[in-house]
């Protein structure tokens, strides 16, 4: 056995005995639970620590100022005085005076999601709406012309009632005075029903996933056990 | 009246943001455009070292005041300590690091996400319990179609009724679905955004 | 302006300020404030005519209208003979001892002009000196500034245990009298005047002033200069005291001492202009005259006004001067004789001014004199019934009248005792100058009648005083007719005669009230301890307060009582439930890993998604050596999902001989993507093909830096090594140096923000997605809308396992493909029985509960 076995064996056997702790909660909480999720918590701050110190610190402040002072100095000085003064919000007493530089970046943060999700999301997403009746595309497609078209009517139903549902609908229960349109509140009932099989969906993903992690770590248990039978036997 | 501290603090969020903005349009902004973004992304991270600094000093009280859980405080430092030495020393891709990263990262987890397998299946078996209704109903429903046709049945071979069914439903309704809440949730970043900008919503404390 | 020293703080404040500054006490009388300085003085011009004649003809006839009589308005005091009789009075009233200290701050008042060696008694130089403030004096500026703290204060503080109270002496003879630039201005005036440089004043001649303050002239106060105006009665010693001259230098105070000491009239009428002629002639031949206020009542010697002095003396003024009374014997009362219109006259003087007496005077005196002849001045008499006079008479016996006016007397209310000291009319004193034996007539203190006048009271009743033997005996009674007799009314019995309370004659021995009957005791005796009424320390607790108690101590049994445990429920707990759901699945995982795997088919043809087919296609149709990022931001916990087709697709990839940068939003995407490079067939692998650029933070302001400007962003890898320089990738393309994305991660959101920032940038560069199960609704309208977004997809376990299937390389994912099947039919099962069962249990629940609603 050389050192990497060795430390494999090690990472295995802490990783197995990890899992155990963890999977203990299925009884109820107990304090090897807490035990892992403490040490869990701790290892996963370092990791990020140094993560950042290699990204940020080291390769975007320290080698610039070594490398080229003078041509990368306002690029480097501004955002490590910037990064200082934020620092402060990790105090509680001076936290307002972080302020400033949280307001800069939440300001840039926001132009940016305004240009991505017009650019991105909703012109696109409309425009695919629209082109769902493209009969030129579904005749190159091969498939049956009525029964796209009946699925662009159902898609472009679904898209409508959906953002009926959501925006009529939220509107309504907020609101303790007055009643919405019967129409709107017939389309935002047939949104609810595209909704609900849009969350189906997705708890059906959230499950599979969940699934294969189950797989996973009982499949590493099941190798760690054999694995050791293995090597004692 | 807001106070001054207020006022600078939306200036400078009006501010970066315009210019951001605006960067787009006017050719000469794209490079303030794009010297503020490397700002930003420093600051990101210096963002996150605030939080760690906060966690860690969230334990650190409580380790100093002797409260109930000050061990597994005790625990989590030195857990962060001896993982700083590792990942340090190794870096961020090295062998160690990923040795301890695969050992207790990425075990524990998957092992919490395995646990939500029985969660989800219980509150799915308890979805009937209290009401059974048209909504409830359809939401099952779609998850078995959709769950089953991820994978064949064992012991059965591939349904290919099912497979359609399922390829349909991916099309079409869930497709809808979703279409509905992607545009829904980009208007509303949108009109955050806007928000933010105009100084109406101050996220970022006054 | 000469300063004004505020009596109240002792500081200084400017002569033409009325209150002071400091803390707010008039520094002036309220009647000269009123009347502006530049007015002329009081009874001047047009206030003339306001100023009664008989104190108009007090006035020299040089002074002008403005001016004030001898620079006081109180000349006819001085006039006015101390009375031994009221010093004593008031030493006895106060139970005082010669020595005592309450006179100190009294004669300290009237020490101002006196030297320090003890004075003569005065008590109307101590009066006189009292009541200055209501009188304006022009020598307030006089004072030295070195004291704070009025005179009289000082003088009763540094005299404490001094035997020997200062006396006011204005005489000139015989005093230390300091020298004019010490003394104050007023003081400085009366050594002056004493010395023959009294020059009148300028003030304009006026009545002799009464007691009223708005006769007061103002002018007085700042123009009156010692050497110009100082009566000759006024000149006085300066005191030897510290704080004399001040009290008294700046107080606007009527000099009491100085009228009442007959040492300080002028001998000659020049020196005596101020002070009336009628006034002067009664103390003419009087030393010294006992201050009430003294403990050591002096004899004084009355004096008697001189011939030229009486002359000018009124007419009803000059019979009494004439009577010379004798000084004041030690039962002079100063509550008794307030000064109308007689004054007593004393000595050979009285002789001459007897021819001017009136009638009525001179009977009262005939009358007087035979009653008192041999005795004594009567003690004082006060109005109270049980007084005890023989406490105050300093005489062995008791005089007639006074006797009477004791059999007499019956209690008075206090409010006559306070008009003694109340000048109810122009020209009264409180003292009387009566001498010894003199039958002058005294005025009750607390009547305010004159003796003579009381006697004749007492005279109308002769049943009710049968003592009364002398006024008796001047009428006699007449007899009335019986049936007149009959109609006399029957008198309450406490009305006609004063009822004296014999059940209390004790005598108050100490205090202001010492002398008197009838007050109620302070001491123990007089408090009756009653017995005090016995409350009962029993509760008395009600019939609701006890049902009360009951129902306390009925909860308060029940919380220490045990109560049963409700029945268990028929359902098991659910963690019992989880518990089995668990094993179930995990058996099912378990029996998938031990039948080895291969049993469930691989997904091909029909099976395998259209994106799928689509990534596939995509990667495939890759250009040679063409650099492709990776965007490693899934979790670690859905390593098992993902990496098995993150896995293939980087295989894929590699195969294909792309060069691959890997970049994380996520900070655990460096380790997993790393993994994902180590993981690469050894053979496929080359060390300069991979390249991993670590963490980008920002979330979407980092990915739209970093497809605008992405050296910028990230200029080294992980290693250090600048990325950007190396082949194939071109500095100037920028992140249009990479032919595809592949986008892997678990969350919609992520891969929302790539498509929206990054890929743009990247057009036309397709974008994969290598996702979980739960991100792929989210990213099919992407991938399903035109223009497409997305171009292909290889989704969760199902995509992972196909993709192996495809490029032929097994890989986790395969291997968990039997176990994955198992679950999903094990969790179909699951599912649909559960479901089944807890609808139905549910329906059963809530049956019974209607049934419950229903039968209640």
């Amino acid at each position: 056995m050389n050192l990497a076995n060795i430390s494999d064996l090690a990472g295995a056997l802490i990783g197995f005995l990890l899992t155990l702790m963890v999977f203990s909660y299925l009884i109820k909480d107990n304090p090897l639970f807490r035990l892992a999720i403490h040490i869990f918590i701790g290892v996963s701050a370092g990791y990020a620590t140094i993560t950042v110190f290699y990204n940020i610190i080291l390769y975007r402040l320290i080698s610039p100022l070594i490398q080229s002072p003078l041509s990368q100095i306002y690029l480097v000085l501004p955002p490590l005085l910037l990064g200082i003064w934020l620092l402060t919000k990790a105090s509680p007493r001076l936290s307002h005076l972080g302020s400033p530089v949280v307001a800069f970046m939440v300001g840039i943060g926001a132009a940016t999601a305004i240009t991505g999700a017009l650019s991105g999301t909703l012109f696109p997403q409309i425009e695919a709406s629209i082109n769902l009746f493209d009969l030129q595309a579904a005749r190159q497609s091969g498939n049956n012309l009525a029964f796209w078209l009946f699925n662009a009517m159902v898609v472009m139903a679904g898209t409508i009632t959906t953002l009926a549902y959501f925006h009529f609908g939220v509107r309504d229960r907020q609101e303790s005075a007055g009643r919405r349109q019967p129409w709107i509140d017939f389309l935002g009932r047939i949104g609810q029903i595209f909704l609900v099989v849009a969350l189906g969906g997705l708890f059906a993903g959230v499950y599979a996933a969940a699934l294969n992690a189950l797989i996973k770590q009982l499949t590493f248990i099941w190798d760690f056990i054999w694995m050791m039978l293995g090597t004692i036997l | 009246m807001k106070s001054p501290s207020a006022i600078f603090n939306m200036t400078i969020a009006c501010s970066a943001g315009l210019v951001t903005l605006l960067g787009y349009f006017i050719p000469p902004l794209a490079g303030i455009r794009d010297v503020l973004l490397q700002w930003a992304v420093i600051l990101a991270g210096f963002a996150l070292l605030v939080g760690i600094i906060n966690l860690l000093s969230a334990h650190f009280r409580k380790l100093s005041k002797a409260k109930k859980g000050g061990f597994y405080s005790l625990v989590l430092i030195l857990s962060f300590v001896g993982s700083l030495i590792v990942f340090g020393v190794s870096g961020p891709d090295g062998s160690w690091s990923l040795l301890l990263f695969n050992s207790v990262q990425v075990s524990v987890e998957s092992t919490l996400l395995a646990l939500l397998t029985v969660v989800l299946a219980y509150a799915a078996i308890r979805l009937f319990h209290k009401e059974v209704t048209r909504a409830t109903v359809l939401f099952m429903l779609t998850f078995l179609i959709v769950l089953v046709s991820s994978a064949p049945l064992f012991g059965l071979s591939n349904t290919p009724l099912l497979s359609e069914l399922r390829e349909w439903l991916s099309s079409v309704p869930i497709v809808a679905g979703a279409r509905g809440i992607l545009i829904g949730v980009a208007l509303g970043v949108l009109a955050a955004g806007l928000r933010i900008l105009m100084g109406v919503d101050r996220p970022y404390g006054r | 302006m000469a300063d004004i020293r505020c009596q109240m703080c002792g500081k200084l404040n400017p002569s033409n300020l009325d209150v002071c500054q400091f803390c707010q006490a008039r520094l002036r009388p309220v009647w000269e404030s009123a009347q502006p300085e530049e007015e002329p003085l009081a009874g001047s011009g047009g206030e003339g005519d306001e100023i009664p004649e008989w104190l108009r003809s007090l006035r020299s006839p040089d002074m002008g209208a403005g001016e004030t009589p001898s620079g006081s308005g109180l000349d006819w005091l001085s006039d006015v003979e101390p009375d031994e009789f009221a010093a004593d009075a008031v030493k006895n009233v106060f139970d005082l001892e010669p020595e005592e200290k309450l006179d100190d701050w009294l004669s300290g008042a009237a020490s101002l002009a006196e030297p320090e060696s003890p004075k003569a008694e005065d008590s109307f130089d101590q009066v006189r000196s009292e009541l200055s403030f209501l009188e304006e004096t022009p020598f307030s500026s006089a004072a030295p500034e070195e004291e704070e703290t009025p005179d009289w204060l000082d003088r009763f503080r540094d005299e404490q245990g001094e035997e020997t109270p200062e006396r006011m002496d204005f005489s000139p003879a015989g005093q230390e009298q300091p020298s004019p630039e010490e003394a104050p201005d007023w003081l400085a005036r009366i050594q002056e005047a004493q010395m023959g440089d009294w020059s009148p004043p300028q003030e304009p001649a006026s009545e002799p002033e009464s007691w009223s303050p708005e006769s007061q002239p103002e002018e007085t106060v700042p123009e009156f200069t010692p050497s110009e105006e100082a009566p000759g009665w006024f000149t006085e010693p300066a005191p030897a005291s510290e704080a004399g001259e001040e009290a008294f230098g700046e107080a606007e105070e009527p000099d009491f001492g100085a009228i009442f000491t007959p040492e300080t009239q002028p001998e000659s009428a020049e020196s005596q202009q101020g002070v009336p002629d009628w006034l002067a002639s009664l103390y003419s031949g009087q030393e010294e005259a006992p201050s009430p206020f003294m403990a050591e009542p002096e004899a004084a010697e009355p004096e008697t006004p001189s011939a030229a002095e009486k002359a000018e003396l009124p007419d009803w003024l000059s019979g009494v001067a004439e009577t010379s009374a004798e000084p004041a014997a030690a039962a002079g009362g100063i509550y008794t004789a307030p000064l109308e219109d007689e004054f007593p006259q004393t000595g050979a003087e009285g002789e001459a001014a007897e021819e001017s007496k009136p009638d009525w005077l001179s009977e009262l005196e005939a009358q007087g004199a035979s009653a008192l002849e041999g005795q004594s001045p009567p003690p004082f008499t006060p109005a109270f019934d049980d007084f005890n006079l023989e406490e105050f008479s300093v005489g062995e016996e008791t005089p007639d009248w006074l006797s009477k006016l004791e059999a007499s007397s019956s209690a008075q209310p206090s409010e006559e005792a306070v008009a003694a000291f109340l000048f109810e009319g122009k020209g009264e004193t409180p003292f009387t100058t009566e001498p010894p034996g003199e039958a002058l007539p005294q005025v009750d203190a607390f009547t305010g009648l004159p003796e003579w006048l009381s006697e004749v009271t007492q005279a109308e009743e002769p049943e009710e005083h049968p003592e009364e033997s002398g006024k008796a005996q001047a009428l006699a009674p007449t007899e009335l007719p019986a049936w007149l007799e009959s109609m006399r009314p029957v008198e309450p019995a406490a009305s006609a005669t004063p009822f004296k309370d014999a059940t209390d004659s004790r005598v108050e021995r100490s205090g202001p009230l010492s002398g008197l009957s009838g007050v109620l005791p302070v001491g123990a005796h007089a408090i009756r301890a009653g017995k005090p009424s016995n409350f009962s320390i029993k509760l008395q607790v009600t019939e609701e307060l006890q049902n009360r108690a009951l129902l306390l101590q009925k909860l308060m049994e029940d919380e220490s009582k045990p109560k049963p445990l409700p029945a268990p429920s028929a359902a098991p707990t659910p963690y019992l439930i989880r518990l089995g759901l668990f094993a179930v699945l995990a058996l099912a995982v378990f029996f998938a890993l031990f039948l080895g795997g291969g049993q469930i088919p691989l997904p091909v043809g029909k099976a395998i998604p259209q994106s799928l087919n689509d990534a596939y296609r995509q990667i495939t149709t890759l250009p040679d050596n063409a650099a492709v990022l990776l965007a490693v931001d899934y979790s670690p916990g859905y390593v098992g999902e993902i990496e098995g087709a993150a896995q293939a697709v980087v295989q894929h990839l590699a195969g294909r001989g792309a060069s691959l940068a890997a970049i994380s939003t996520n900070p655990s995407g460096p380790a997993l993507a790393e993994r994902l490079l180590q993981n690469i067939d050894p053979a496929l692998a080359a060390a300069n093909q991979f390249h991993n650029l670590g963490y980008l933070p920002g979330g979407t302001a980092g990915l739209f830096g970093f497809a605008q400007s992405p050296e910028a962003m990230v200029p080294f890898d992980l290693q250090g090594k600048p990325f950007w320089q190396q082949e194939p990738l071109n500095p100037q393309l920028g992140i249009r140096n990479f032919a595809m994305l592949v986008v892997m991660t678990e969350n919609a959101e992520t891969a929302r923000t790539w498509i929206e920032q990054v890929a743009p940038a990247m057009s036309p560069a397709p974008v994969l997605m290598v996702l979980s199960a739960q991100a792929e609704p989210m990213i099919l309208p992407y991938y399903q809308g035109k223009p497409q977004q997305v171009s292909g997809m290889v989704v969760g376990l199902a995509g992972g396992a196909a993709y192996e299937n495809l490029i032929n390389r097994p890989g986790d994912s395969s291997r968990a493909w039997d176990a994955f099947s198992l679950l999903v039919t094990v969790s179909l099962a699951v599912l649909l029985i559960g479901s089944l069962a807890s609808a139905a249990l549910g329906a059963i629940t809530r049956g019974k509960q209607s049934k419950v609603e229903s039968s209640v």
